[in-house]
């Protein structure tokens, strides 16, 4: 996939010679993601939407107070997103009429390669090696690129703060794990529903529980190839996609996605200034030779011309000689004629 | 140099940055280049011209 | 200086001045409205929708329809059309305010705009595209700040600056075409991180191929279309060569652009095979994606083809306008109509008034320094002491 697309980003450039880059961008013999990188895995079977994780949450990250208290369940009646005060919250689903409800916890996924990391233009998002994908508010400009790259419609924005807009996300609480402590959600589960630990560890534990009990759990770990693959792994009972979880992401992540087009940058650095200038000395080389034809051609226009008039001149001269000579003959004719009838007078 | 990383994204932070970096001077250098290759031939069309290249 | 009294002479209240009076107006009431109620005051952005016509016009479009900079300098100097050299001016004075118009309009879109520098001088975050183009932006916008240069100088009388900034002019021409080259193209990667959420017809791994290609029609009938407005507004600057050459200008524009839009039609079919997007076209979104093929690149390629064959300048002028619309047709297909595509209705994104009234006063503030300088300036004529330079 990923390199399908990179070749076709060369066809489209016409940058052949790009190819080493290939290797760069497909160069993960750097890349060793960390083996001690955390995460938490989601259990929608367990999960009950008693909200108590968004509570907590907003305790934990010193969210301004909901309209609606924590416990009042009717805001499970309409599906919920994120928002700039609310980092996690939970929906209730119907996956069939007359079935029961089930439940689905929404905060950042924490990818393994974040697009918004990937699109922030000042480092603003950083993946921690530790897990958490966090931010920097002291960095941040406020183009809003995370929240167009993010694939899950995640990052939340302060839009009514005016000279202080935050972008807002769930931490994975990355104070607390750093002081040893659990992340808020996870703590404040009743149910068990949220298990936080090493994402290796996660995924064994989300393969066994699916083995021990597949008439109810379907399959799959959703997050452990999505996107490249996520640190919030989750399982259910019921299709993804019937818990508003898109199925259609594709296993590319975002800097596979964007490798292609960064690839061409140099290229067209490297190159162009090589084709213009190139272009530039061929159109100035017919110029000048356009010229000096010209010049060439004006020379043997006025040769020509000169030649013609010269010996037009000189023909014009013989002529003239011609005539002046019988102008003299017929001068000295007339004087010899007059001398001599001047001396037959004189006989007579 | 070899430096590891823990995501293709810091691999690609840095390596791109490197690259930014060498783009930049080989602008530069490619100028001077251009002066250094075609130096000479500028004196010459321009006292003899018409010359057979 | 003695246009000044000419100015004077006529009455301050035109219509003109007055509408362009109120609009500025109206801009210092939202600017103070956007910059004491942050962004949720005056526009509809939302967190599912980032982006409005803040980025969808004044960021894409205006980017776009500045082209004409690179791509007539580049006709000019580096291709060696000699006969579009009295367009040089002017369409490197349209790309500079362009692009100084969508940096002031950034000020708006972003958060925190005194941070703008950061991207550049603080915190570089190569691995994204708009890095990429921010960077490119600033270099540019240097760029074209130079190149337009001479024309003040010439104004100021100041020789030596002039003739020194006159010999960077292949260096400058060249750079231009790489960076514009860059950030054409890059704003259209822009979108190649969020394939899960613009509509497969508009998605494309050849996205920064369109806009590039597409940046180069746009920037050429953006020439034909401002020469044909300041020709019929500002007629009084222009000189004996200006005139003479603009017919035949527009002509070869006209050719050129209708050439180009051909090649974008066939990579944009290309696109469609090599993705197999063949069956979204029986789709509401594939009846406006022909639309826009059809009606704002093929029809107007084609209006562009018979303007050059007939040398009909009024079909030029007309060809110039509908590429134009399409251009911003296409690009709010790709930044709002086709982004974020599987939304629910309620959730989609419609421009509040206050940002379409912020739009409004970005493009006017273009029109008067345009107007402004155009008056002044040798822009439309050469300057008397440099004849040959024009």
């Amino acid at each position: 996939m990923k390199r399908r697309r990179f070749l076709e980003m060369l066809g489209t450039a016409g940058l052949c010679l790009a190819t080493p880059a290939a290797a760069t961008s497909a160069g993960m013999g750097d890349v060793r993601p960390s083996p001690g990188a955390k995460g938490v895995l989601f259990d929608a079977v367990r999960c009950i939407g008693c909200r108590k994780c968004e509570a907590a949450c907003n305790t934990v990250n010193e969210l301004p107070a909901p309209k609606k208290p924590f416990d009042d369940l009717t805001v499970l009646e309409t599906g919920r997103r994120t928002d700039a005060a609310t980092y996690t919250v939970v929906n209730r689903y119907l996956p069939a009429e007359g079935a029961a409800p089930v439940y689905r916890k929404i905060q950042c996924n924490h990818c393994l390669e974040p697009a918004c990391a990937s699109a922030c233009f000042v480092k603003a998002l950083v993946k921690t090696p530790e897990g958490p994908v966090t931010y920097r508010a002291d960095l941040c400009v406020g183009c809003r690129y995370c929240m167009v790259a993010c694939s899950f419609n995640i990052p939340a924005y302060e839009y009514h703060s005016a000279l202080t807009p935050r972008v807002m996300k769930c931490t994975m609480c990355a104070p607390r794990l750093a002081k040893g402590q659990l992340p808020g959600c996870v703590e404040a589960c009743p149910k068990g529903a949220l298990t936080f630990g090493r994402r290796t560890e996660l995924l064994a534990q989300a393969r066994e529980r699916i083995k021990g009990s597949p008439g109810l759990y379907l399959d799959h770990v959703y997050g452990e190839r999505e996107m490249g693959g996520t640190s919030w792994l989750t399982i259910a009972g019921v299709p993804f996609s019937q818990l508003g979880m898109r199925e259609d992401l594709g296993t590319a992540s975002a800097p596979e996605l964007t490798a292609g087009a960064l690839a061409g940058v140099p290229v067209v650095v490297g190159l162009w200034p090589v084709l213009l200038t190139g272009i530039y000395a061929i159109s100035k080389r017919k110029e000048k030779q356009a010229e000096a034809e010209k010049r060439a051609a004006v020379a043997a226009a006025i040769a020509k011309a000169s030649a013609e008039a010269e010996a037009k001149l000189s023909s014009e001269l013989t002529k003239a000689e011609v005539a002046n000579k019988r102008l003299i003959e017929i001068e000295v004719k007339k004087a010899l004629e007059s001398a001599g009838q001047d001396s037959a007078r004189e006989e007579s | 140099m070899h430096a590891t990383f823990t995501s293709l994204h810091d691999l690609m932070v840095h390596t791109k940055g490197v690259t930014y970096a060498l783009m930049g001077l080989v602008l530069i250098g490619m100028v001077g280049f251009w002066l250094f290759l075609s130096g000479r031939e500028q004196d010459e069309t321009t006292d003899d011209h018409g010359h057979g290249h | 200086m003695s246009e000044h009294a000419v100015t004077a002479k006529q009455s301050l209240f035109t219509p003109f001045n007055v509408v362009a009076g109120l609009i500025v107006l109206m801009g210092a009431v939202l600017t103070v409205l956007r910059f004491t109620g942050g962004l949720g005051a005056v526009t509809n952005l939302s967190d599912d929708n980032p982006w409005g016509i803040w980025i969808g016009f004044d960021l894409l479009c205006g980017v776009a329809l500045a082209a004409g900079g690179y791509t007539t300098s580049a006709a000019c100097y580096i291709f060696g059309f000699k006969r579009f050299h009295s367009a040089v001016r002017p369409a490197i004075l349209t790309a500079f305010l362009g692009y100084a118009l969508v940096v002031f309009a950034l000020h708006y879109d972003v958060g925190r705009p005194w941070r703008l520098p950061y991207p550049v001088f603080l915190s570089q975050g190569t691995s994204s595209i708009l890095f990429e183009v921010g960077l490119c932006v600033f270099i540019y916008l240097s760029v074209l700040f130079v190149e337009y240069l001479p024309a003040f100088f010439e104004w100021q009388r100041m020789p030596k600056v002039r003739g020194f900034l006159v010999k960077l002019t292949m260096a400058l021409t060249i750079l231009g075409v790489v960076l514009s080259t860059l950030h054409q193209s890059s704003l259209g990667a822009l979108f190649l991180i969020v394939p899960s959420k613009l509509h497969p017809l508009w998605y494309s791994p050849y996205l920064p191929v369109y806009f590039f290609i597409s940046s180069m029609f746009a920037g050429l009938s953006m020439v034909i279309f401002e020469g044909s407005l300041s020709h019929r507004y500002l007629h009084h600057k222009m000189d004996q060569a200006y005139t003479s050459e603009h017919d035949g200008v527009m002509l070869g524009f006209a050719k050129a652009a209708s050439l180009i839009m051909a090649g974008y039609l066939a990579v944009k079919l290309f696109g469609l095979s090599m993705d197999n997007r063949w069956s979204y076209l029986a789709t509401g979104y594939g009846a406006w994606y022909l639309t826009e093929i059809i009606g704002f690149v093929a029809l107007p390629c084609y209006l562009y083809a018979v303007a050059a064959r007939d040398r009909n300048l009024g079909l030029v002028k007309r060809a110039a306008a509908l590429t134009v619309i399409g251009i911003v047709v296409n690009r709010f297909n790709v930044s709002l109509v086709a982004f974020n595509w599987q939304l629910p209705p309620e959730a989609r994104y419609f421009p509040s008034l206050g940002e379409i009234g912020i739009s409004v006063f970005v493009v006017t503030v273009g029109v008067l320094a345009f107007r402004f300088i155009a008056t002044r300036m040798p822009i439309f004529h050469a300057h008397p002491d440099y004849p040959e330079s024009h």
